[in-house]
């Protein structure tokens, strides 16, 4: 096809079929049966772990200190997403035995086809490592359009199915599905008394769970599932922290000790991305 | 467009194996639609990571729902689309991942009408596609994109008017 002069149609459906001539990746059927095989797990999983994420999500209200390094494993776009570090913001996840670097909102602006989405990111500090976390909303469908987005290997974090993302440079990032959270986390203060009764269903403390809007039988089964490695309440703050919720979550533990597949070093990693997605699970 | 099926074996073993993969249908499907629905998803996201992704995730769906499905490289097709679309309404969410995993395995060749391509709203380039190098009539796109013959009019004759202005020099 003479790109100069033939129509449009033409040099199109050439641009196509040139791009399409690529080689397919190699591929095996036994990939999609363990895809379902996995997908059918993590299916079991999340509710295990139910409303856990919301409440990093929306408990714990930390005073940040944090500079505005802007050293995230994320690219900036123009026109995309943009990164505002907040002075005074609320950091709703702590991380025992790290330093909170930066605590930022990502706003992606609404288009005609997706509403405007804020999500959290925190980046921590230990010993010249560093440790990010984000918090996606999305559940099921979100975790696997970001998995999907690289080329990505298995690994193992919290004993759970993950998908790993190196680099490349001694830079990782992986992704984990840790769970569900109720239908009101993750978003504005206008609906804070919403919030405020789901809340109350939180499967750490079910003896409140008082909420009208869950039932008694979703109390108890949330409250049979509670996830034991998730700390209890704190009770007594650090000067300096106030807390607004009867709930934290605790990552400390289960990020130092997270184990990847060898040979994978989490001590070696510069930066690791641990990728909280959080669905929203309504009742 | 048809796709010929891989040739079977020629060696007993390999026979008896590929009689034992062939007795199952999904593997059959598998096999002899793979390369052309990961094309059809290049041609809809432009990343090959991510039709690759688009692609697995469609059949993981066709063989949950193997039973139930009555034309599989049908329904294949129509949640490739739908798959791919969903990738491209979501791009503004995950394209600074995006970004980040385009490295060297992309045509390195210019090319003004590919790049203009990716500038296109997500159903006009849907349409493109599926008309242009699918090769369907217009009511299959619109069946496919479930949306009305007209529409689909609409999305190609602006969708081309769009890659006409942006590679004029």
């Amino acid at each position: 096809v003479n790109t100069a002069t033939a129509p449009l149609e033409d040099q199109l459906r050439a641009t196509l079929r040139r791009h399409a001539g690529q080689t397919a990746p190699r591929a095996d059927a036994t990939d999609v049966r363990r895809r379902v095989q996995r997908r059918r797990r993590r299916r079991q999983v999340v509710p295990a772990v139910g409303a856990v994420a919301v409440i990093a999500a929306g408990i714990v209200v930390t005073s940040v200190k944090h500079d505005n390094s802007r050293t995230s494993t994320a690219a900036e776009v123009p026109g995309g997403p943009s990164f505002t570090p907040r002075a005074d913001g609320p950091a709703y996840v702590e991380l025992p035995g790290w330093q909170l670097e930066r605590y930022a909102e990502i706003r992606y602006p609404a288009d005609a086809d997706t509403p405007a989405v804020t999500e959290p990111e925190y980046q921590w500090t230990r010993g010249g490592q560093r440790m990010q976390l984000h918090v996606y909303p999305g559940g099921n469908a979100m975790y696997e359009v970001r998995v999907g987005s690289d080329a990505r290997s298995d690994a193992k974090v919290y004993g759970k199915d993950a998908s790993l993302l190196d680099y490349g440079t001694g830079r990782y990032r992986v992704d984990v599905l840790i769970g569900e959270a109720t239908s009101s986390s993750l978003r504005s203060r206008r609906r804070g008394r919403r919030r405020l009764h789901r809340r109350r269903t939180s499967p750490l403390n079910p003896s409140t769970s008082t909420s009208r809007s869950t039932s008694p039988s979703t109390s108890r089964r949330r409250a049979a599932i509670h996830p034991t490695r998730w700390s209890k309440p704190r009770r007594v703050l650090p000067r300096g922290r106030r807390q607004v919720g009867s709930e934290r979550l605790d990552v400390g533990d289960h990020v130092e000790t997270a184990s990847i597949a060898q040979p994978r070093d989490v001590a070696a990693m510069q930066v690791v991305a641990v990728v909280v997605v959080v669905g929203e699970h309504h009742e | 467009m048809t796709e010929d099926a891989i040739p079977l074996g020629t060696t007993p073993v390999a026979r008896r194996a590929d009689a034992a993969y062939a007795s199952d249908g999904f593997a059959v499907l598998y096999r002899e639609t793979f390369d052309r629905m990961w094309r059809l998803a290049f041609l809809l996201v432009g990343d090959r990571h991510v039709a690759e992704e688009v692609v697995q995730d469609a059949y993981s769906k066709v063989l949950e729902r193997w039973a139930a499905v009555d034309e599989p490289a049908a329904y294949l097709r129509i949640t490739v689309v739908n798959r791919s679309r969903d990738v491209l309404r979501r791009r503004k969410l995950v394209g600074r991942l995006t970004l980040l995993a385009r490295r060297g395995d992309v045509d390195p060749t210019p090319d003004p009408l590919w790049d203009a391509l990716s500038h296109l709203a997500p159903a006009q380039r849907t349409a493109l596609v599926l008309r242009f190098y699918e090769d369907l009539p217009v009511r299959d796109v619109a069946a496919l994109m479930k949306v009305r013959e007209g529409t689909v009019k609409s999305l190609v004759h602006r969708g081309l008017a769009r890659l006409r202005e942006e590679i004029q020099p």
